[in-house]
């Protein structure tokens, strides 16, 4: 047991991640308060107005997108059921690659919708912003003029031609930022929109990040939170309990054999200390 | 002289201005390179105290001052939206330095097949197949009618009409490439973790117990390792209900993570108003100078 | 020009995805040149992939459509930014380091105004009342209703506070901790801050996992299951 060969480890944790998704165990998912408040967050924009769009902030890159895309898609499926406007925008070159997959993923579902009889369409219900490069000064330059810092979606579409943008025109226009990234990019938005123009803020932050923005939770900056892939299967859980998803969801199933190989890393923890212990009694290793 | 600057130009009148920028532009680079180096030291010091002057001024002058019976606005307040278009334009050609240093690097390799230029040759095949693609499926994007194709020039005709194929062609290097290599990349570190979860994580200090107990907890409450298999069986509206695995992690978070991350941002926040204050006054040591201008 | 059916483009990209997975897999069991090669070449996919979005999202909509239009002016932040590239050059490194700084000041001087937008609420958080008395008092002061018990609230505002306070007295280095009640308190910070460690090593631990379990994914039901008909 002294010394395993790193390789057998690693064989040995494919095995842990992939037997349990054979074996079809959905493990329920427990409510948490964070991915609540987001739910009734996005569920309180009111746009009966005509404005009030929402703001989805979308900068992780493919890397990431194992956490980030469930993430994002979740709160696009509730979005899109409750019709209510959103843009997609990306303030990072390594960003633009999950704003083309959040497009995408919108796409198929509003097609979905439209199946079902709630028609959704691009450009109406939602747009897709493109890529501008921004730090806290320049995105204060768009509180004072929204349509002027995007001008032309990422089809190339003139602001002035899309729907989803009417009566957009300052920060005070936008009814919420949803900040989804593996970065620390929700401090750019606190800075300057969010805790300027009291723009309500959810976070959506890959699992390593959880606990970097509690500080912002609790002191109201930020309310509520998809915290990693089990945010995201949360928020899916919201969603089939207020019947607009069905069961079947990445998240969902992938906690499943998370739970295996976390309890995998957890003996490995455990085996690894008693080893040098044992050792260490034995006179082989010095503390 | 403010409408003279200020009005949109077009056809020759365009080109002039824009020459014009462009020499008067270097011609006072080339008036300052030879001046000597003090005093382009003292020209970066005076600019940057300036810049840095510009958005403290913004922030402190009143958004509106009433001067008896005359209301007088912040005069600066009007030049953030054009300052941050200008900084995103000179922002995106920082971006553009990566692209050629990667360039300068991978073409060396390449150049003077040094080992491993086959590495570099797949670097700039991965780049030139992604950009042509990329730029194909922008001009000539699927969805465009016949009619619309008819009123286009020739060679552009030919290139719309295989819209479907540049599109099919960038998915492949997206979605098959660019995206399976990133996410596939980043998957390495959970072995990696396994690797050090047995042979580098050693409990030698209380500290440590203290980590490794906050991290299980962490492990056991976000999984339904925890809330399911060990504190599945409580209540949710249950006297206990505080003992679940969940709410254990829940009130690590808020009050003991919560808490030291906020000690961590306060002193962050102090070294980051001391340094933004060294760097605005140019106190910094080395501070751009660390070769001779 | 390729004469590609959307099936074959599908199946294309499917093995493509595959092939790249397993290219960067091949690392775990040692260093190999495939592995390097399939490195290199996501750099440069990355990095065209982000050229032509600057290019289609930025240089496009606001610096060529505005000069075609008459507005002129948007030419000398081009100028200014052609600067970065003097780096490479010995003799007009200048220039470059000039604008640096000109930018460095601009961060900097925007730095000191965010201290109200983003520290003053945290500041203005960590004052909580610290007795079931004080709670019940800031709840009415702001009517809000809640099912648990003040007392509970005010034992963990205590924790949270002496957190707060340890930590902070762990990191200040301005003078020597001498006095015995501040090394016990940095002592009690340093072990608090040992927890907030471990939830960020947890969490780490999570992260990874739903990465590596998002690939197994794709090459079980996407990839091999394409041919067996595995589904999710």
């Amino acid at each position: 047991m002294g010394n395993i060969d790193r390789r057998i480890l690693y064989l040995i944790a494919l095995l842990v991640m992939t037997l349990p998704l054979f074996l079809k165990l959905p493990l329920p998912i427990a409510d948490n308060k964070r991915s609540l408040d987001a739910f009734d967050a996005i569920e309180k924009v009111d746009q009966s107005k005509g404005n009030q769009v929402i703001l989805l902030s979308v900068n992780f890159s493919p890397d990431t997108k194992g956490e980030s895309l469930p993430q994002a898609r979740a709160m696009v499926v509730h979005m899109l059921q409750r019709s209510k406007k959103f843009i997609i925008y990306t303030m990072s070159s390594t960003g633009v690659a999950g704003q083309q997959m959040v497009d995408d993923e919108a796409k198929a579902i509003a097609a979905e919708l439209t199946k079902q009889g709630k028609p959704r369409a691009y450009g109406k219900d939602w747009a897709n912003m493109g890529y501008k490069p921004a730090s806290s000064p320049i995105l204060e330059g768009m509180a004072r003029n929204v349509p002027g810092f995007f001008t032309k979606d990422s089809r190339g579409t003139p602001v002035d031609q899309l729907p989803v943008m009417d009566n957009i025109k300052t920060a005070d226009d936008i009814g919420m930022v949803i900040d989804v990234s593996p970065t620390a990019s929700y401090e750019l938005w606190i800075q300057a929109l969010t805790s300027k123009f009291d723009i309500p803020l959810l976070l959506a932050p890959t699992s390593v990040m959880v606990p970097d923005t509690y500080p912002y939770l609790i002191s109201g900056q930020a309310q509520g939170e998809l915290r990693g892939v089990l945010g995201a299967a949360e928020y899916e859980s919201l969603l089939v309990k207020n019947k607009m998803a069905d069961q079947s969801s990445v998240g969902t199933r992938v906690m499943t054999s998370m739970a295996a190989l976390n309890a995998y890393i957890m003996i490995l923890i455990i085996l690894g200390n008693v080893t040098y212990f044992r050792s260490l009694r034995k006179g082989e290793v010095t503390k | 002289m403010k409408e003279f600057f200020a009005t949109p130009r077009h056809g020759w009148e365009l080109t002039g201005f824009i020459t014009a920028c462009a020499v008067i532009f270097f011609l006072i680079l080339f008036v300052i390179h030879l001046t000597p180096s003090s005093f382009k030291k003292r020209m970066t010091i005076v600019l940057t105290f300036v810049a840095g002057l510009y958005y403290l001024l913004e922030f402190l002058i009143p958004a509106e001052t009433h001067i008896g019976s005359r209301v007088v606005t912040n005069p600066l307040t009007s030049f953030k939206e054009p300052l941050s278009t200008a900084l995103m334009i000179t922002g995106s050609l920082a971006l553009l330095l990566g692209v050629y240093n990667l360039f300068r690097i991978n073409g060396r390799l390449l150049m003077r097949r040094k080992t491993g230029w086959q590495n570099g040759l797949a670097f700039f095949i991965g780049f030139f197949s992604m950009l042509t693609m990329a730029m194909l499926n922008f001009y000539f994007p699927t969805g465009r009618t016949p009619e619309e194709i008819a009123k286009l020039k020739p060679l552009a005709q030919t290139f719309a009409n295989g819209a479907d194929q540049w599109k099919g062609w960038y998915n492949v290097l997206f979605y098959g490439g660019f995206s399976a290599l990133g996410a596939t990349v980043f998957s390495l570190l959970a072995f990696y973790i396994v690797s050090a979860a047995y042979r580098a994580f050693r409990v030698r200090s209380p500290e440590a117990v203290m980590l490794l107990a906050a991290a299980m907890i962490m492990m056991l409450g976000l999984t339904p390792l925890g809330t399911y298999f060990l504190t599945g069986w409580i209540q949710p509206d249950s006297a206990l209900a505080g003992l679940k695995m969940e709410s254990i992690a829940e009130w690590i978070l808020t009050i003991l993570n919560g808490a030291a991350q906020r000690a961590l941002i306060f002193g962050i926040a102090v070294g980051l108003i001391a340094t933004s204050l060294r760097i605005w006054l140019s106190l910094e040591r080395g501070q751009f100078f660390d070769v001779e201008m | 020009m390729t004469n590609i059916s959307p099936e074959q483009f599908t199946l294309i990209q499917l093995w493509f995805a595959g092939i790249c997975t397993l290219a960067i897999y091949s690392l775990l069991y040692k260093e190999n040149p495939v592995y390097r090669i399939f490195e290199y070449m996501f750099l440069g996919l990355g990095s065209a992939y982000g050229f032509s979005f600057l290019y289609k999202d930025v240089m496009i909509p606001k610096l060529w459509d505005p000069l075609t239009q008459g507005q002129w002016w948007w030419f000398i932040p081009f100028l200014f930014g052609l600067l970065y590239f003097t780096v490479y050059s010995g003799k007009f490194s200048w220039m470059a380091r000039t604008l640096i700084g000109t930018l460095m000041g601009l961060a900097a001087g925007y730095q000191f105004t965010q201290v109200v937008n983003q520290y003053f609420p945290q500041i203005r958080d960590s004052f909580r009342p610290l007795t079931p008395a004080a709670v019940e008092a800031v709840r009415a002061a702001n009517d809000v209703v809640t099912t648990q018990p003040a007392w509970q609230e005010a034992a963990n505002n205590l924790v949270f506070f002496i957190t707060l306070i340890a930590v902070m007295t762990y990191f200040f280095f301005s003078f020597e901790h001498r006095n015995k009640a501040v090394v016990k308190t940095a002592q009690l910070g340093r072990w608090l801050l040992m927890i907030s460690f471990g939830t960020m090593f947890g969490s780490t631990i999570t992260a990874r996992a739903a990465l590596a379990i998002s690939r197994i994914i794709f090459i079980v039901y996407d990839w091999i299951g394409h041919y067996t008909g595995w589904k999710m």
